[in-house]
């Protein structure tokens, strides 16, 4: 258990380094000079040499890695050059925003997802079988941004029950936050509860036909604790592992929802961010997702072998 | 007296589709009854059926009397109170037949306080006496273990100490040690036997293997594609039997030792439930057939001791050799 987590642990360094190196490349991945493109067509030679010092680009290329990670060991991004600030202070400003929003978007996952796939599965082949697996359809192929703009109409526009957009920090307001944050979080979260409805669904069936479901009906164990309790317990299991899958989509959908909604998270930070070509933030903005994606697969791996007495107890006989 | 479980005329299908057809036999209070048969035949489906854990497409016909009650006209709760309390059940698959993220001590547990309102302290001393009873050593240690932690043996024990957890007066084993090695299979009968006699439990032991059923069983029910075709006392039936499928498998059986292998060397195959012969269902494969065979599906024929066979040459033929 302790050699696995340590082992995991490891793993992801060797990526981070990757994406570090992706992050400090995209620089170059510019058709033609950097500098031209951020500075513009107005931009005068001047100003192109401050951007390049600015960039670090007049130095050597291992003189700039080198520099790049000495800074990012310390915790520095380098400066945005649309909002004059330092790229992890803009980072820390706004990830609580998104990260609230994903968290709530994965609970209404889990909710919406977990309980239209037992549902489903306990009523196998019956209407409401296949109305739940509609469901999941729908919410698997609809675009998330569609979605958005679909319940904007419903919600604000027609109904007029939840603002367009804007956002009001949890702390601040609770009820706010909640008016906010529920239609992103939904658009997240249809699409990813389709998915886990699918996933219950299919893993519920399997674990029903198993052997240990008869041996608990035949202790004479009430219908419902055989579900609740056995049945449960192994459905969940599985459904454990794609969760950090399921966080990494709604983190890295947020940056289109963000948009929509007019949420300022990272999402809207580094959509702006591209389309100023505000490269530093690109970079630090980039790193900071990869980083927190890593980072909560890490804990979904861990809390599985965890959850797994096979895993966590070991040695069979 | 009358019998602790009786079937009469026990019919299964399936999406119209018959498993098991015309079932009946009885079984006594503290009688080993052994359930005998190739695979496909009906033995877990009429075993299933009994405790009406058959999934809910099964269509079940005919009677069966548990001390005085029918079965299949229970309600859901009155069934679900029987099962564990007075049948209990033991399955084939050791492997697979505990849950394995709940621990070996919370599954017996489980099973005594779903039948019995006593602490879960009082449940846990009487789950190590059970442990103990099937012979698992350092039992209180073992509560804490999960399946995995444990041999197919092992399991196959604990799936008996749960069978056993409310002293039910009938034990189902269904295959009890097929999937288990032959010195595993030898004590695991001799426990079945050891139960028999201390606590009076009658059981219904299903098997391939007529070694197994040598060793325990006070009587025998041949079933063949999804009907009874002989029924005798362990003794008759190994001395003389009447119906020639069951002649068969006295002759496929090299020695009355474990390591029989499964029924298959009666020349042919066993017919699928969809594509049975018309008639007796043995008569393509049986040495003895004659035409009227495919006639009609052979009446069972009761001999003077007690033996059945329904073969209409049964009598003509008389009873085998003993060999
Ligand atoms: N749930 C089910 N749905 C449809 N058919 C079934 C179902 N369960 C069993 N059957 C069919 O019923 C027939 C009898 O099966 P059964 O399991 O009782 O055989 P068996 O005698 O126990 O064989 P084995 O020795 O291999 O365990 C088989 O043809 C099987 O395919
Ligand atoms: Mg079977």
């Amino acid at each position: 258990m302790i050699g696995y987590t340590v082992s995991r642990l490891l793993q992801t360094i060797p990526i981070l380094i990757l994406v570090s190196l992706i992050a400090f490349g995209i620089i170059y991945l510019i058709p033609g000079d950097a500098a031209t493109v951020i500075g513009g067509p107005s931009a005068t030679a001047e100003d192109l040499a401050r951007i390049r010092a600015n960039l670090g680009l007049d130095q050597p290329l291992l003189a700039q890695i080198g520099h790049f990670y000495v800074n990012l060991l310390q915790g520095d991004l380098g400066r945005s050059l649309m909002l004059g600030i330092p790229v992890t202070d803009a980072v820390i400003a706004r990830s609580p925003i998104t990260i609230s929003i994903a968290l709530y978007s994965l609970v209404l996952t889990i909710v919406l997802g977990l309980s239209t796939g037992i549902v489903a599965a306990l009523n196998h082949n019956r209407w409401i079988d296949q109305a739940a697996t509609v469901f999941a359809l729908i919410g698997v192929s609809l675009p998330n941004f569609w979605l958005a703009l679909v319940m904007i109409v419903l919600f604000s526009v027609h109904l007029g029950w939840l603002p367009t957009g804007g956002y009001v920090p949890f702390t601040t307001d609770p009820i706010g936050w909640l008016r906010t944050a529920t239609l992103p979080a939904l658009s997240l979260a249809m699409l990813q509860a389709g998915l886990l409805t699918r996933i219950t669904r299919s893993t519920m069936l399997e674990v029903l036909r198993q052997d240990y479901i008869r041996t608990a009906r035949a202790k004479g164990v009430p219908e419902w604790v055989v579900i609740t309790r056995h049945a449960l317990a192994n459905t969940l299991m599985p459904v454990v592992t794609v969760l950090g899958l399921i966080l990494s989509v709604l983190l890295s959908g947020s940056i289109v929802i963000e948009t929509i909604f007019n949420v300022p998270g990272i999402g809207s930070l580094l959509g702006n961010a591209i389309s100023n070509r505000d490269y530093p933030m690109i970079q630090g903005g980039l790193l900071f997702v990869t980083a927190a994606l890593l980072l909560l697969n890490l804990v979904v791996d861990i809390l599985y072998t965890w959850l797994d007495p096979r895993i966590r107890v070991g040695g069979s006989a | 007296m009358s019998p602790l479980l009786s079937l009469r005329n026990v019919s299964v299908a399936f999406g119209g589709q018959p498993v098991v057809r015309d079932v009946s036999f009885d079984v006594a209070s503290r009688e080993i009854v052994g359930l005998v048969g190739e695979s496909g035949s009906g033995k877990s489906v009429t075993a299933l059926a009994i405790l009406g854990l058959l999934p809910p497409t099964a269509e079940i016909t005919g009677e069966i009397v548990f001390e005085g009650r029918d079965l299949p006209a229970l309600g859901r709760r009155q069934m679900r109170r029987l099962r564990g309390a007075g049948i209990g059940m033991i399955f084939q698959e050791p492997m697979s037949s505990l849950n394995p993220v709940f621990t070996v001590g919370d599954q017996i547990i489980e099973a005594i306080r779903v039948h019995q309102r006593i602490s879960r302290r009082a449940a846990a001393d009487r789950a190590v006496e059970l442990l103990e009873k099937v012979g698992i050593p350092a039992p209180r240690r073992r509560l804490e273990d999960y399946p995995h932690q444990m041999s197919g043996g092992m399991r196959q024990r604990v799936m008996i100490a749960i069978a056993l957890s409310c002293s039910p007066r009938l034990l189902i084993a269904d295959e009890p040690t097929t999937a288990l090695d032959v010195t595993i299979q030898a004590q695991l009968l001799d426990l079945l036997a050891e139960v028999r006699e201390e606590f009076g439990t009658a059981v219904v032991l299903i098997t391939h293997n007529m070694g197994v059923i040598a060793e325990i069983a006070d009587r025998v029910v041949v079933m063949y594609a999804s009907r009874v075709v002989e029924e005798a006392g362990v003794f008759p039936l190994f001395d003389h039997p009447r119906h020639p499928y069951t002649r068969g498998l006295m002759a496929s059986t090299p020695a009355m030792d474990m390591e029989a292998p499964r029924l298959v060397t009666i020349p042919g195959g066993t017919p699928t439930p969809g594509n049975l012969p018309p008639g007796c269902n043995f008569a393509p494969r049986c040495g003895y057939a004659i035409p009227p065979c495919a006639e009609g599906v052979p009446p069972m024929d009761a001999f003077a001791d007690g033996q059945r066979a329904a073969c209409i040459r049964a009598r003509e033929l008389g009873p085998a050799a003993p060999r």
